[in-house]
Formats: C-alpha cells, structure tokens, sequence
C-alpha cells in the first residue's frame, strides 16, 4: 500500500485533478443554502396560514431573504466555476 | 479616433450593456418629452401614464427609508433598478446578460460602495464618518477600525457577487439544457424542436424572468437599504 502511494508523480495534469475536487467540495456549500431557504418557505407558508390576507406581502419578504440566503450557496458555485476553469 | 474594431472586440456581455444603455436612453428621452408635454389638465394616457404610475410607485416605497432626501437618491436608485431588470431579461432577446460578466457585475459594486461613502460623509460629516468608523470606545479603535473596514467594503461586494452568480449559473444551465438536446441520437431537426419548443421556454421563464427580476429587486432593495442606513435619517 505504501509502495503504491509512493508511486504517485507530480505531473503537469495532477493539479487539474485537485481543482475538480476542489470545484466538488465547494458545491457542499450549496447544502446551507438549501436548508434555509427550505426553512424560509415553511415559516412563510405557516405565516400564510395563520394570516391569509398578508398573502402578497408574505411573498415578496419570503423572495427577498431567500435571495440573500442563497448568497452562500453562490459563492460556492462561483468557486466551483473559477475551479474548472483552470 | 476610436475604431470600429474596438466595439467587435469587446466581450458579448458588454456589448449588450452598452446596447441596454442606448435604448434605455433614447426610451428616457421620448417618454421624458412626452411627460414634459402633458396638459395638466388632461389625464395621461398609454406609456405615460405606465411611467408616471411605476415611477410614482417607485418614488413612495424609497420615501419610506428617506423621509427627507429622498428627491437626492430616489433617481439614481431607480435609474438602477430599471437597468438591472433590463439587462437581467434581456437573454430574451438573444443577447448575453450583463451581470454573466464579473467585470459589469463589480463595476455595480464598486457604484454602490462609492455612492455610499459619498451619501455617509455628506450627511454626517467627514468627522462623524470617521468616529462611527472608528468605533465607540476610541480605545478600542486598533481592534474595531479594520473589522468596520472590511464591513463597509464586503456589503457592494457581496451584492454584486450575487448578480454575478445568479446570471452566471443561469446562463450555464442553459447552455447545458440546450447542449443536452444535441446529445440525444435521433436527426438533428428533431432536436432543434424539443430545444425551441419545450426545454428553451421552461429555462428562459424560470432563469432571464423570475429569477431576473426577484435579483434586480433585491438589488434594489438593498441599496436602498443600505443607503438608508449610511445615510441614517
């Protein structure tokens, strides 16, 4: 096993390898983004629920913080798109 | 003399800006004429009146952040706002999104972070800037003059990284949906119809439309936000 590893060689290809891992790891991110906007939906739909006439209004707040929630998970895809890139 | 290579040479992204800005002014100007010849008597009607109504709209809800000034900022904001819903629907029209490119995209920070600094020091003072920089305990000063540093330049930032990844990834995934139709082994014709007909429509609605809009409207929220709060009324 050790033998093995040993025989890696540092090419010129090998770090596209480690941006393409890099590029995956950094659409976990993605993952929070998706949680809360999940969270942000459920708590509008129970707001809807208990308030039925602030319907439009509950829309366009519910809208705006998923849009800021989902910043991180952009960021994210951002990195993961500089990544493939190299 | 600039040449006419200097425009074919520019990326897809600038150049649709740069064609937003040209309608976008020449629609300005006419509607503008148009506004300036109203009889006051008289009840405006088409296009006018569509105008008047958003602006008027628009000039309410920025009232509710500025009680005083909003005449000063109320222009420029929505000057931004119909640019930014323009240029994020305008894939529409088989032109590249503006915001697909990091340098238009930081160009709108780089606006936003300016206009704020200008907005805090008018009305606070070049004095008052630097003590609500500095931090209320002046001893704490070392510690909290970086951090408020970074607070103040990483809000544009962040704005105007959201632009950018939003139209980014929507004019990636449709150029996947797109190339994914290629993919499939039946004749070529076949392929053009299911891109145009179904798979085209369904990515353009949800990424240049919706989502589009709902950014430009954040945009526009947060700068006046923003603004609001360096200005501090």
């Amino acid at each position: 096993m050790l033998l093995v590893m040993l025989d890696v060689i540092f090419n010129a290809e090998f770090y596209k390898a480690f941006a393409y891992l890099g590029a995956g790891i950094a659409m976990i991110g993605g993952l929070g983004a998706g949680i809360g906007q999940g969270i942000a939906a459920g708590k509008a739909a129970e707001a809807v629920g208990r308030q039925p006439e602030q319907q439009v209004k509950i829309m366009i707040t519910m809208l705006v913080g998923q849009a800021m929630a989902e910043t991180t998970g952009l960021y994210g895809f951002v990195i993961a798109f500089l990544l493939m890139g190299q | 003399m600039i040449e006419v290579g200097f425009y074919s040479d520019l990326s897809g992204q600038m150049i649709s800006s740069l064609i937003i800005t040209g309608v976008l002014m020449l629609a300005f100007v006419l509607i503008g004429l148009r506004v300036k010849r109203l009889v006051p008597t008289d009840s405006p009607k088409g296009i006018t009146f569509v105008s008047i109504s958003v602006i008027g709209a628009a000039n309410e809800f920025i009232r509710q952040f500025f009680p005083n000034s909003w005449k000063k900022y109320s222009p420029y904001l929505i000057t931004i706002c119909i640019f930014v819903v323009m240029s994020n629907t305008v894939s529409f029209f088989g032109l590249n999104a503006p915001f697909s490119s990091i340098t238009i995209a930081l160009t709108f920070s780089i606006m936003t972070f300016t206009l704020i600094q200008f907005a805090a020091v008018r009305h606070n003072g070049l004095i008052g800037r630097g003590r609500s920089l500095i931090g209320d305990p002046w001893w704490m000063a070392m510690l909290l003059f970086p951090l408020n540093i970074i607070g103040e330049i990483s809000t544009p930032l962040a704005m105007g990284l959201r632009l950018f990844g939003n139209l980014l990834s929507g004019a990636l995934i449709g150029t996947l949906v797109y190339g994914v139709m290629f993919l499939i082994p039946v004749p070529e014709i076949v392929s053009w119809v299911i891109a145009i007909g179904f798979a085209g429509p369904v990515v353009h609605i949800i990424f240049d439309m919706f989502f589009g809009i709902v950014q430009a409207f954040v945009f526009f929220m947060l700068s006046t936000i923003f603004l609001s709060l360096a200005v501090d009324e």
